[in-house]
């Protein structure tokens, strides 16, 4: 408790510092790192993953 | 268990997965850790696929079994040995081909200097589109907590940023 930080600051109050142009640029900044890790190609193993779920459900009606 | 059902939910796991690695990337910060995350989340839902109401939110019931998952990683984790810093530096590793834009670089590293539970906050509102509704369900907490999580984060990365725009005394 000897941080003077306001830990408990009100979020009106946390919102009402960030000018428009801020937020907005920071949102597209996140967006456009996220969409990046979003768009990166699927590594080999999930398709593998999901494969060998789909063989554990069992009745998938071929093979046997 | 109809065999129809479990291939409509292995082609919506593998419509979900790039998001799934989104989300866990911004939690775990390491590729490799994120996508073990993944996988274990795959597991576990596959596992649970019963439990699963069609026709719900399938995205939602998914981040929601990845954020537990994490959370009980870390959980174990706070037991053992810290982080090496190495492992830090690579937080949200940023693909080669972004890292041209020293922009980017920058936003990685005040990203992961926020609070798990803020970056999980930013993510599910400012990057998913998800309603403080459903995040707030997805987090466990109440909607104004998740509210104010998202405005600090927010307030966070602007001081990191830019810290010559936060503004300001005058803005009454």
């Amino acid at each position: 408790m000897t941080d003077h930080r306001n830990e408990q600051g009100t979020a009106k109050q946390d919102a009402a510092e960030l000018h428009p142009d801020v937020q907005e640029r920071l949102g597209a900044k996140l967006r456009e790192t996220y969409n990046g890790v979003v768009s990166e190609p699927l590594p080999e193993r999930f398709t593998r993953l999901l494969e060998q779920l789909m063989e554990t459900s069992g009745n998938t009606g071929d093979g046997q | 268990m109809s065999a129809e059902r479990d291939q409509q939910m292995q082609a919506d796991l593998a419509q979900l997965l790039p998001n799934l690695r989104a989300f866990a990337r911004s939690l775990a910060g390491t590729v490799d850790r994120a996508d073990d995350l993944v996988q274990e989340t795959l597991v576990k839902a596959w596992q649970n696929r019963e439990s699963f109401a069609m026709g719900s939110n399938l995205k939602a019931w998914l981040f929601t079994i990845l954020r537990n998952t994490f959370l009980s990683l870390e959980r174990k984790k706070r037991f053992e040995v810290s982080d090496p810093d190495g492992e830090h530096a690579n937080r949200m590793a940023v693909p080669a081909s972004q890292t041209a834009h020293m922009d980017a670089v920058d936003f990685s590293e005040a990203f992961a200097k926020l609070a798990p539970d803020h970056r999980e906050a930013l993510i599910l509102i400012g990057a998913e589109g998800f309603s403080y509704e459903d995040a707030a369900l997805m987090c466990g907490c109440a909607v104004g907590t998740l509210k104010s999580r998202v405005n600090r984060a927010r307030t966070k990365l602007a001081s990191l940023l830019e810290p010559d725009r936060i503004i300001s005394d005058d803005a009454a």
